[in-house]
């Protein structure tokens, strides 16, 4: 199958397990987030030196699949999702959170300004980009097209946990630089 | 409170279903309501898939 269907010119789109909605619906504006995420999260992977960070960002990249399939699908077709955002992929985020906030100084997760190494950067973009991605799915909730709500719990997560990964990464090169 | 879908406008989407399944029903690729007049828990449900439908499909009296 070609990429180019032109079933989309007319500003429409399909959803998973069908069904047509516009392309600035809700549900898409989430999926493009997500999509937007997973692309930055791959340039962090594609700079990053560390093979621990490396594997960590593939699976989080391997997940994001997972939450825009939770997003863009219908409340029927939600039966059929053979994989969900549950409470053991939640706590795999937070084991990641407690590891690497316990290395941390309570100085080293406050206001803080991006640019410590190219790494760091990129996942402070990174964490940009998931909490508009949380945003999109807030909005999705408050109009009652979420069916999970786990979804909204591990965005806050991942970008908590993101967050403290650009900690993390400034200290392992330069040291943090405190915001104002 | 009374709903109607516009059949003929109707595209089958399922956001309505999505929304409020207690009240709209896709079926044939066209949703129905199948809760008329609409239970008062559900009202508000159904003005946000009014609000939601992306073809104005979707009409309420009051």
């Amino acid at each position: 199958m070609g990429i180019t269907t032109k079933r989309g010119d007319g500003g429409w789109t399909d959803r998973l397990f069908g069904g047509r909605v516009r392309k600035d619906d809700p549900r898409i504006e989430a999926c493009g987030a997500l999509d937007e995420l997973n692309a930055f999260l791959g340039l962090a992977r594609a700079s990053a030196r560390g093979r621990t960070l490396k594997r960590l960002l593939l699976q989080i990249q391997r997940d994001l699949f997972i939450v825009g399939s939770e997003v863009v699908v219908s409340r029927r077709g939600a039966a059929k999702l053979e994989y969900r955002v549950d409470h053991e992929r939640l706590r795999r985020i937070e084991e990641h959170l407690s590891a690497i906030e316990s290395r941390l100084r309570q100085t080293e997760c406050c206001f803080i300004i991006p640019g410590g190494s190219p790494t760091s950067a990129l996942l402070d973009v990174c964490r940009c980009v998931a909490r508009r991605a949380e945003r999109r799915v807030a909005t999705m909730h408050r109009r009652r097209m979420l069916f999970n709500p786990l979804v909204l719990a591990y965005l806050n997560r991942l970008s908590d946990l993101l967050f403290l990964l650009a900690r993390s990464e400034e200290k392992r090169h330069m040291g943090f630089v405190a915001g104002p | 409170m009374k709903v109607i879908v516009d059949a003929d406008t109707c595209t089958g989407c399922g956001t309505c279903e999505d929304i409020c399944p207690e009240v709209f029903e896709v079926k044939d690729d066209v949703a129905v309501v199948k809760a008329n007049p609409v239970p008062a828990q559900h009202e508000q449900a159904c003005r946000d898939a009014r609000e939601a439908c992306p073809v104005d499909a979707i009409s309420i009296e009051e």
